[in-house]
């Protein structure tokens, strides 16, 4: 009986639940003025207490003078700053690749000869094939500022081609442009050609040069087609034709000094266009860069930078060798963050790609590299401006200018100051709201006991319910975790996990007479109990829920 | 008939190289030679006899009996055999082929274990290491936090009794808290939870010692209603536990080391640690407790990328300069001949050569027990020596002859064997 | 005058865009014990090197204000030693996924980072030739490096116009990671042999499809197809044509034979063999075959198949006029060669020279680099080691050590810690760094590499 009114109360939230994570406006109309705010149009531009008026999906007019006409929603944006919404250089937003166990653990026969697809040699794939715009990926690079991203499958040493697609907006018609380039890695495939570096280089050289060969015969076969062999269909090969053609560059991941070394090489060898991709580690290869004529963008994913951990070494013996080892290490910190200006000062231009960070620590990287010298209109320049050139979309995408697609950002303070939030996003006139709400920092006591096994029961509206949460950290100080509950019966993993000074958050999904909805939960860790609420998303209805840490069994 | 008496000849000689020589027991006197006593200094000029095995005299030998065997060694050099305090010679044959290797038995605590019981005394690899002056090795079992007990062995003998030189010691690999290597995947939490763990299996491990200890003790004052089982695990670490013989304790990094000084405080025990890399970094706290040392191979590579890159050849020296007790090991099989030049390093970098001798001759028999036989050139001690053209450290130098027990050895190897047959082929290229 | 200026400027950007290959010194060694190689020892000589070069050796040499200047009184100067074995310098040494790879190149994968290479130069190391892994009967092409410290380039590590060479493998190491890994021939020295005839005969047929082709492309009305690009029979064929070095891996006496058969076969010449621990078997054979012989001072009975060698095998090569070296094939040993060189005065009684011929002419030899380095010579590039004590005394502790006229090592500057580049986030209590990985990689391949 009780279970049954719990039921019919989870049942009456559902209507409310199902929310992005990002509070979406319901459009009531296509015209959207956002006003009274400091407008960046483009790097090295500024207009005060302006206004931009967005007509369905595209920039109708920017400036100090525009005329809101009747009708249009408007956005009040006092005291507030926009700029052109950001480019992502190269990512795997929204793709969603099929797991595949067998083939991780697959045994071929020949490891000298293994299939393409095992080998990680499907140049052939194409975006469009994975694109999953419900991919809690393209809502996080949303929200921290991106509305347009390259995007690409991933695995392998050829995972696939590029394509640039909108992070919002219109999402059954995402994609912008479908190819844009080739996608390169030196990951080697397990235990099979090629497995290493070595392998990677030599067969890139032979694919490459395979695709030239087969290129030419097949363009002369279609001349003439009479008394020559028909030509061999291979689609590993001909996803190599456009970049043969010069038609496409090849965006390849180099983040070590020494593999973009190695593209370099094989575009002097092969003759292709170049873009080094998720670069870290490139302040000594401004020349190279230039004289090769490469492109690059830049990593986001580099190392951190804590504010001095005051150690106090437990032995002073060796602290004059500790003290210039930490010396070094300090100085070489300083160069991932301060390349940027150095590439700027050459006068190459470059983006940012987004292949390894994660999309909240975006800005606050971005502030580090401005610290470090790079001007904001040059860093500005790196998010819009020159991602646009390089796709070559510089006409619909980049700026905010009148005919350009309404892409946009708005944060509450200039947007490379600290402290500086994003409010509004807008895709293609579509408005995406934030919160404003400061994120602290997670409490170091409740950081080391966080992780672990956690039983809870919650006092529902309906009774108790009971149940195990585990909270596992990953060496890269990641979270992950699972919860089961007694109601449903069901094991269900967590998402959003989070820890601002001594709450834990997350959100997870349970399903309950097939319908699917989200909770949220939030509790105060103290010692190894807590105590918080959860609630189910959109209802505003929670529930308290407390509970205790399993002791951890020794072996 | 000269030439029926030239082929006897020859098929005589031909029975003779092909028999495997055996060692020349009885008394030898070695004239006229340059004696590095290791102890009392060098003696130009001098004689030393060998009788019963033991060096007799050394100095003016008076007249000597006829079936003293006289030795010329005018322009050569007699030093003290060699010792090397860290090797698994004897129980691993060819390192990559498993069942040639008797080093690692099964378990984590088995102090119990034996490392003399697995000796081959017809290992190829002992006359080929003999013949270079290195008479005396420690050979040392692996794995585990007590893999077993090491032995001294001299390299002559036909039976591990008879090559036992009477000293043997639990060894332990102290829990170490570094990364194993490139493969190891272990979070730096995951490290320190598993260092943490044999920290607490070790605790446990002492804890039942020492109640084995109380146990064996009142039975020992006759308590008869105390009954002990079979535990052979304890009854191997008791005499470590009650300070009897010494516990070799292999760490190497300088926080393990600084945690082993911590056990080795606590416990009590008579430690002497091996391995030791990175003792240079811990070189005063060492020297402190007073603890000494088997350090290398001091041929190897820096620990750290960013340590000098001298640093092996110097660290018996830092240690030796910090007032540490230092002996030096190869940590090898096949490759324990080379003892010398990991001395010979240490003695380029920081050492002087007397000292550099002295880590691989008369302080490795002090910490072994066994200074009253081995280690140094006086009378009374055992016949085990060698005669050199010059001093082992040099490649230049041949040794010449060598000694154990007064047993003359046979100065050949699978090495010298080889030279002999293919230095000049025979057919060359003609079939 | 005009033209004048843009004349200058002219040369101006061609010296610079020399000196961006890379760096060439200018030195003057005063009063040391010059070691030459080739032309004796000569006491208190002087050695002048300029642009890089040797220019003169003598004595009361002068130089330009530019010249470093050593006072070398009562040291010895010797040649840069060069180890024809190594896998330093390297982000991956074995691409072991098939018996024969051919195409792949470690000149790719090429790690100047490596502190290995610092610790070389250290022991007087000046070139090294980092070799592909033995897990293949046909590995990858080597790369012939000068140990240009200090460069965060690949570039300038590669010893440029050195000759092509590539790695084969004999033996246990093939046999055991294809036949008993995989299931793939070899699994026995028979099949190793076949690996071979195969390999060239496809080649060879490759080179002909090719030529056929070449022949007719532009004969009029003509169709065909050109044959399929193939950069492993390309390879091949490349050492079928003589223009790359083979240096083959192998122990036994019966695997040294086997090859040399199937060279002849083929017509093939350029020959060295490689640890060769039992080459003192077939000394006769090789020396009369022309193949060179690099070889360890004593490593033997880490494997089944070095069970019965002898540390004499450097001498018995040596006399029976095998071109001999003495290599490293470790980050360990690379650091003292010539201590390693110095054991066979121990094995075999060499003469001083005949044992520093071992790690400087010779191994120069055996790369096809002889014309450039290996020993003392007007000429010859300046790749020299100072050392105090004779370099074959155990007492020997080498002082400088320069590439080309440029000082890369100097014991009285040596900072501790020589890393080129530093991991910000690595712990540094940790006994763990960027290029321990690699080597230590090497190192659990261990059974693939030697």
């Amino acid at each position: 009986m009780k279970k049954i009114t719990w039921a019919f109360l989870l049942l009456l939230f559902i209507n409310f639940s199902g929310l992005a994570q990002d509070k979406e406006l319901a459009p009531v109309t296509g015209t959207v003025a956002i006003t009274n705010v400091t407008i960046v149009p483009e790097p090295g531009k500024k207009i005060d207490k302006g206004t931009v008026l967005v007509k369905d999906g595209l920039i109708e007019a920017v400036g100090a003078n525009v005329k809101v006409p009747p009708g249009a929603r408007i956005v009040k944006a006092d005291s507030m700053h926009l700029y052109p919404g950001f480019i992502l250089g190269l990512s795997h937003a929204g793709i969603k690749m099929p797991e595949n166990k067998e083939a991780q653990n697959a045994k071929v026969e020949d490891p000298g000869n293994p299939p393409n697809e095992l080998a990680g040699i499907t140049p052939e794939r194409k975006v469009y094939q994975y694109l999953t715009m419900g991919e809690k990926s393209v809502s996080d690079w949303r929200e921290a500022g991106f509305t347009v991203a390259q995007t690409v499958p991933s695995g392998g040493m050829l995972p696939g081609t590029t394509s640039l697609i909108l992070l919002g907006g219109n999402t059954d018609n995402p994609i912008m442009k479908a190819e844009t380039g080739l996608y390169s890695t030196f990951d080697g495939a397990r235990r099979m050609y090629p497995a290493t570096v070595l392998g990677v280089m030599a067969h890139y050289r032979q694919l490459y040069r395979q695709a030239d060969q087969a290129m030419n015969y097949s363009n002369s076969f279609q001349e003439d087609p009479s008394g020559r062999k028909r030509p061999a269909k291979n689609r590993t090969l001909e996803a190599f034709y456009p970049v043969v053609k010069k038609q496409i560059p090849v965006f390849f991941q180099a983040e070590e000094v020494l593999d973009a070394q190695r593209a370099m090489l094989l575009k002097k060898d092969l003759g292709f266009d170049l873009v080094l991709t998720e670069l870290k580690e490139g302040w000594d290869l401004v020349e190279d860069v230039k004289s090769s004529n490469s492109r690059v963008q830049f990593s986001l994913d580099l190392p951190d930078w804590d504010e001095k951990k005051k150690d106090s070494a437990k032995t002073e013996k060796n602290s004059e060798e500790k003290t210039q080892l930490e010396k070094r290490k300090q100085e070489f910190l300083k160069k991932y963050y301060s390349q940027m200006a150095d590439y700027a000062s050459a006068g190459i231009q470059f983006s940012f790609s987004g292949i390894d960070v994660k999309p909240q620590d975006v800005q606050k990287k971005l502030q580090k590299i401005v610290e470090n010298g790079l001007s904001t209109d040059a860093a500005l320049q790196a998010l819009t401006t020159t991602p646009a050139q390089q796709a070559g979309m510089e006409k619909s995408i980049g700026t905010v200018e009148a005919g350009k697609l309404a892409n946009l950002l708005v944060s509450n303070k200039p947007y490379f100051e600290k402290d500086a939030k994003i409010k509004y996003v807008m895709i293609e006139g579509k408005l995406y709201e934030y919160d404003l709400k400061e994120s602290k920092k997670p409490d170091a006591e409740v950081m080391d006991i966080v992780s672990g096994e956690w039983t809870f029961e919650a006092d529902t509206p309906a009774g108790t319910m009971t149940g195990t949460i585990s909270i596992l950290k990953d060496e890269g100080g990641d979270f992950s975790g699972s919860i089961y509950n007694s109601v449903t019966g069901e094991e269900k993993s967590l998402r959003n996990i989070r820890i601002s000074e001594d709450v834990l958050s997350f959100a997870f999904s349970v399903t309950y007479q097939s319908q699917n909805m989200d909770i949220e939960t939030s509790l105060t860790i103290s010692g190894e109990s807590f105590e918080g609420f959860m609630e189910i998303a959109g209802s505003g209805e929670s529930f308290p829920v407390e509970g205790n840490k399993v002791p951890s069994k020794s072996k | 008939m000269k030439k029926l008496s030239f082929i006897l000849l020859i098929a005589i000689i031909g029975v003779c190289s092909a028999q495997n020589p055996k060692a020349e027991g009885g008394s030898f006197a070695l004239m006229n030679a340059t004696i590095h006593t290791v102890t009392n200094g060098t003696l130009e000029n001098s004689n030393l006899l060998i009788k019963d095995g033991k060096i007799a005299r050394i100095g003016e030998l008076g007249s000597l009996g006829a079936d003293v065997k006289k030795i010329d060694c005018s322009g050569l050099h007699v030093f003290p055999g060699m010792i090397d305090s860290g090797t698994s010679l004897g129980l691993v044959e060819v390192s990559s082929v498993d069942r040639t290797d008797d080093s690692r038995e099964i378990g984590n605590v088995i102090p119990h274990m034996k490392a003399l019981t697995a000796v081959n005394p017809n290992s190829a690899l002992i006359p080929v290491t003999r013949v270079s002056g290195v008479t005396t090795v420690l050979t040392v079992p692996e794995g585990g936090l007590f893999p077993g007990q090491a032995a001294l062995i001299n390299l002559h003998g036909y039976t591990p009794d008879q090559m036992s030189a009477g000293f043997s010691a639990a060894v332990m690999n102290f829990p170490s808290s570094g990364k194993r290597g490139w493969w190891d995947r272990r979070s730096d939490e995951e490290i320190e939870k598993e260092t943490r763990e044999n920290m607490k299996e070790l605790a446990d491990i002492w804890t039942k010692v020492e109640q084995y200890h109380e146990l064996d003790s009142i039975k020992a004052n006759g308590g008869t209603s105390v009954s002990m089982d079979y535990y052979p695990e304890m009854k191997a670490l008791l005499p470590v536990y009650r300070k009897e013989v010494p516990l070799m304790i292999e760490v190497n990094k300088e926080k393990d080391i600084r945690k082993a000084l911590e056990w080795v405080e606590e416990t009590g025990v008579r430690a002497i640690l091996t391995g030791v890399e990175e003792g240079f970094r811990v070189a005063d706290e060492i020297a402190e407790a007073g603890i000494p040392v088997i350090v290398g191979p001091t041929l190897s590579t820096p620990a750290r990328d960013y340590d000098r890159y001298d640093r092996p050849y110097t660290n018996p020296s830092d240690l030796m300069e910090a007032g540490v007790k230092v002996a030096i090991r190869t940590s090898e099989a096949e490759n324990v001949r080379n003892l010398p030049y990991n001395a010979g390093f240490a003695a380029a970098y920081g050492m002087t050569e007397e000292e550099a001798f002295k880590a691989i001759s008369i302080i490795p028999a002090e910490l072994f027990q066994v200074s009253d036989k081995l280690g140094s050139l006086e009378e009374g001690k055992q016949a085990t020596l060698f005669i050199s053209t010059g001093h082992p450290f040099e490649t230049s130098t041949d040794v010449e002859h060598v000694f154990i027990n007064g047993w003359k050895i046979p100065m050949q190897s699978r090495h010298t064997e080889l030279y002999e047959e293919f230095l000049q082929r025979s057919p060359g290229l003609e079939k | 005058m005009k033209k004048q200026l843009i004349f200058i400027m002219i040369l101006q950007f061609v010296v610079v865009s020399i000196w961006a290959q890379t760096k060439k010194g200018e030195v003057l060694i005063k009063n040391a014990t010059v070691i030459t190689i080739t032309d004796g020892t000569k006491e208190n000589t002087d050695v002048y090197i300029k642009d890089g070069k040797i220019s003169k050796i003598g004595t009361d040499l002068s130089a330009s204000s530019n010249a470093t200047v050593v006072d070398a009184t009562g040291q010895y100067v010797m040649p840069g030693i060069i180890d024809a074995h190594s896998h330093i310098a390297l982000d991956a040494v074995n691409e072991a996924t098939s018996p024969v790879t051919a195409q792949v190149w470690v000149g790719d994968a090429l790690d100047p980072f490596d502190v290995s290479i610092y610790r070389a130069l250290a022991g007087g190391v000046t070139i090294s030739h980092a070799m592909h892994g033995s897990a293949n009967a046909i590995g990858g092409q080597n790369e012939t490096i000068k140990h240009r410290w200090g460069t965060v380039k690949m570039d300038d590590l590669r010893m440029e116009g050195a000759p092509r060479t590539i790695k084969f493998a004999l033996g246990e190491n093939p046999t055991r990671v294809h036949g008993a890994g995989n299931n793939i021939v070899p699994r026995t020295r028979m099949g190793v042999e076949q690996v071979f005839r195969r390999a060239f005969s496809e080649a060879k047929e490759y080179m002909e499809s090719w030529d056929e082709y070449n022949a007719n492309k532009n004969k009029r009305g003509y169709k065909g197809m050109a044959p399929e690009y193939d950069l492993q029979k390309e390879v091949v064929a490349d050492i079928l044509r003589g223009e790359i070095i083979v240096h083959c891996h192998s122990y036994r006496a019966d695997e040294i034979l086997m090859l040399m058969d199937v060279f002849k076969d083929y017509g093939v010449e350029k020959l060295v063999f490689q640890h060769v621990n039992e080459g003192f078997k077939v000394a006769p054979e090789l020396a009369e075959f022309g193949a060179g012989a690099s070889v360890f001072a004593d490593w033997w009975a880490y494997k089944f198949e070095v069970y019965y060698s002898t540390a004499y095998n450097a001498a018995i090569l040596t006399k029976n006029g095998v071109t001999t070296s003495i290599n490293s094939d470790s980050g360990e040993l690379i650091r003292h060669l010539y201590h390693e060189a110095a054991k066979t005065q121990k094995y075999g009684d060499l003469s001083d020279d005949e044992a520093l011929k071992l790690i400087t002419l010779n191994p120069a030899k055996q790369l096809g680099i002889d014309d450039r380095v290996g020993s003392l010579e007007v000429g010859k590039d300046g790749d020299v080691v100072i050392f105090k004590n004779h370099p074959l005394s155990i007492y020997a502790v080498p002082q400088m050590t320069f590439v080309d006229g440029v000082k890369y090592f100097d014991i009285s500057d040596d900072q501790d810690d020589m890393r080129i580049y530093v991991d910000p986030s690595e712990d540094i209590d940790v006994m763990r760094s960027r290029t321990e990985h690699e080597k230590c990689m090497a190192n659990a391949e261990w059974f693939l590499t030697n």
